[in-house]
């Protein structure tokens, strides 16, 4: 039997999903979630830690509905903390939009291919945008509804508006992103648009992630903040929280007001992609010319400078990986105290974390591997620049630090320059001794793509800055701390990736 | 007097991957102020043997010298001599053409000046001064397999390795690469190359090695590879009979 013969009809049933027929917005929507879940690797890990992980809402879910199983159906003492709860809900899901509406406008190779197919361009966009609108809402989703249905069974049945006021919550966060980003486009053009908008992001998602830490650094800020949240906003403000708990008038309109927004933002939107430019152009990227001379170390140097420097999409997402930073550095300061002896402290683990990002970049991830190897330069010294370029910039950022800290505290200041240096010097070998070559693409999903190395970074990290306050403390335990990164770079060395040939 | 010595010399090559024998003993030599075609169906070798020449993949056995260097003794002054463009152009896309020329200069420690005047050469003889200071990221592939070539002639190697050079370009920008090309053999250097389109094998390069499986099956001009055929053979006609 030949190998034609041997494809039956039947072996193509997966890409035509039952009852959706071939080229309507539900199989494109379909055929985009397929695409983006097979672009995941490892799937079966990733859905085992994913069930895992919804056990965690599940349980808190049902621990909460049950502890407020009393409360009236429309409980107006909570209004306000809830629509605090969704303000903070809209801008974080903006941020998540804007990404996936930019990523959706650069990466226009396979929008084109379902473009140039026998279908109307406008449901094609449609499809896409919904995949947007979906793949915001989804975590929120998952991570409300299991309380929303236990109130429910609770006796709060109104209660099961919640999932519904997420999803329109969702759809105006990606019709906000939608037209912002049309609108940066027209004002600014297609590359200073993304920068901004990314910088924008970055800056929001730390002003939200430092919200949530403000009853470590300013307990006494956070609790005024609680108090005047127990008087609910004037209308129209409290009508999102309303329309939470089930309030018909405020939920219709909030239905209403969500649908409106995605439709006119889908129309103007899939326009806009309709219209823009195949690739992004470069006769806009004019720049001035960056300049390598000298030896190949300060060649070397100077490349991983100067591309690190123009790519903003690359420095944003290590601004939001420093973002993940803060609810740990917010530890240090648990107690509202900000002395110089836990700045230093905090310049350590912060240091040493953005070195970690720099070196994922700039040592394992090298877009022309081939011409580094082929150059008459010898391994060690490329490896020599790259750390150099590695080093560079967290050395800014705690010098910095440490001249503020040196005002108050000289010794303090003195011990976090080695020990910072300590720190991006282990962060930057975990990262070399455990990582494959690989594309800057992927740096997005660095942490995701190894668990065990972030959290063994923490550990690292944290030690290293534990240290730093206990060595300044006069304290003996900071050689138990001490001996924690080393143990654990002495079992990363062992396990190490030996360099392929 | 002594003979020249050949530009590549390549003895007992040898090379696995997980199990799948890639290059299996490979000898041979490729005379100095030539342009070698090496030749093979896909997975042959090919690529895997010119890597190893150009420093990027270490052999399991066997011994590559250029120009009497041992390339496993002494990978850096090899390198030095060397020049390597594989099929899938080796850029930076945030680099422009002439940041990327400065950039390799300075990796094969050319003197400022000599790299200004034949990066100006190169992008103005490949058509790339209009784009000499726009970031690489919007080129087609044909423009950036002209920058990879730029990049690859600037320090003037002695050897030239391509993998498929020509993929990716239009007819005359492939008719200037292929004049390039012979024009950096008239000068002294030694061009060898890959290549799936035969008939640029069989006007440009005065020798041809055909692999298959690891291994030299045959070597010599289109003459020698004809002789005892009936006239007019084609390399094509050879390829398909030897190699398949």
């Amino acid at each position: 039997m030949t190998a034609a013969a041997r494809l039956r009809p039947q072996a193509l049933a997966p890409l035509v999903p039952d009852g959706l027929p071939p080229g309507s917005l539900p199989w494109l929507v379909w055929h985009d979630v397929r695409v983006k879940a097979r672009s995941r690797q490892g799937r079966f890990g990733r859905l085992l830690a994913l069930l895992l992980l919804a056990l965690l809402p599940i349980g808190a879910g049902i621990g909460f509905a049950w502890r407020v199983h009393a409360a009236p159906m429309l409980p107006v003492a909570a209004i306000g903390a809830v629509a605090a709860v969704l303000v903070g809900l809209l801008l974080v899901m903006i941020s998540s939009a804007y990404a996936h509406v930019l990523r959706m406008g650069r990466d226009r190779g396979e929008l084109e291919l379902l473009l140039s197919a026998p279908l109307p361009a406008a449901r094609v966009l449609a499809a896409r945008i919904a995949a947007v609108q979906a793949v915001v809402a989804l975590p929120f989703l998952l991570l409300t509804t299991p309380f929303f249905l236990a109130s429910a069974v609770l006796g709060h049945g109104r209660w099961l508006a919640g999932p519904l006021v997420v999803i329109a919550v969702a759809l105006v966060a990606t019709a906000l992103a939608l037209m912002i980003a049309t609108l940066l486009d027209r004002l600014l053009g297609p590359g200073r648009a993304q920068t901004v908008a990314q910088v924008v992001g970055v800056m929001l998602a730390a002003s939200v992630f430092a919200l949530g830490q403000a009853p470590n650094f300013a307990p006494r800020w956070f609790s005024a903040q609680m108090a005047a949240l127990e008087t609910p906003p004037p209308a129209p403000w409290d009508w999102p929280a309303r329309a939470m708990f089930g309030d018909p008038a405020p939920l219709l309109f909030m239905l209403a007001l969500a649908l409106a927004a995605a439709a006119v933002s889908t129309e103007i939107a899939a326009r806009r992609l309709e219209a823009a430019p195949p690739a992004p152009t470069s006769a806009e990227r004019r720049a001035r010319a960056a300049r390598f001379g000298g030896s190949p170390f300060g060649v070397l140097y100077g490349k991983e400078l100067t591309l690190l420097g123009r790519d903003p999409e690359l420095i944003t997402q290590i601004g939001q990986q420093m973002v993940f930073m803060v609810p740990v550095v917010a530890l240090i300061f648990a107690d509202g105290q900000i002395t110089p002896q836990r700045m230093a402290s905090a310049g350590v683990f912060l240091g040493g974390a953005l070195a970690s990002s720099l070196a994922w970049l700039i040592l394992c991830a090298e877009d022309a591997p081939d011409l580094i190897a082929s150059a008459p330069v010898t391994r060690a010294a490329a490896l020599r620049a790259k750390l150099a370029a590695v080093l560079t910039p967290p050395a800014v950022l705690v010098v910095t630090l440490a001249l503020i800290v040196a005002i108050r505290a000289p010794l303090a200041s003195l011990l976090m320059l080695p020990m910072a240096l300590v720190a991006a010097l282990a962060t930057s070998a975990m990262q070399l001794w455990t990582r494959a070559p690989m594309k800057r693409s992927a740096f997005r999903n660095r942490y995701r793509s190894s668990l065990l190395m972030a959290v063994g970074e923490f550990i690292v990290l944290g030690a290293l800055a534990a240290a730093t306050r206990l060595i300044l403390s006069g304290s003996w335990w900071a050689l138990a701390a001490l001996a924690v990164p080393a143990a654990l770079l002495g079992g990363v060395w062992i396990f190490r990736v030996q360099p392929a040939d | 007097m002594h003979a020249p010595l050949p530009s590549l010399q390549i003895r007992g090559l040898a090379k696995a991957y997980a199990g799948h024998v890639a290059v299996d003993g490979l000898d041979l030599e490729v005379p100095a102020g030539q342009i070698y075609a090496l030749l093979g169906p896909n997975g042959a070798g090919k690529t895997t043997t010119l890597r190893m020449v150009a420093g990027l993949a270490r052999p399991d056995a066997g011994a590559i010298s250029l120009f009497g260097v041992d390339v496993l003794a002494e990978p850096i002054a090899a390198k030095q001599m060397l020049a390597w463009l594989p099929d899938e152009p080796l850029l930076y896309d945030k680099l422009t053409p002439a940041e990327y020329l400065a950039f390799i200069a300075g990796l094969w420690r050319l003197p400022a000046d000599v790299a200004a005047r034949r990066a100006e050469h190169l992008l103005s003889r490949l058509g790339l001064m209009d784009r000499r200071d726009v970031r690489c990221e919007g080129f087609s592939r044909g423009m950036k397999q002209k920058v990879a070539l730029a990049g690859a002639l600037i320090h003037e190697p002695r050897l030239l390795i391509l993998d498929e050079p020509l993929t990716g370009l239009d007819a005359a920008a492939a008719r200037l690469v292929k004049d390039m090309l012979l024009e950096r053999v008239a000068d002294g250097g030694t061009v060898i190359l890959t290549t799936h389109i035969l008939e640029v094998a069989e006007r440009m390069a005065q020798r041809i090695g055909i692999i298959r499986a690891g291994r030299l099956v045959v070597e010599g001009s289109m003459a020698e590879l004809a002789a005892g055929r009936e006239a007019g053979t084609t390399l094509e006609e050879l390829f398909l009979e030897l190699a398949a």
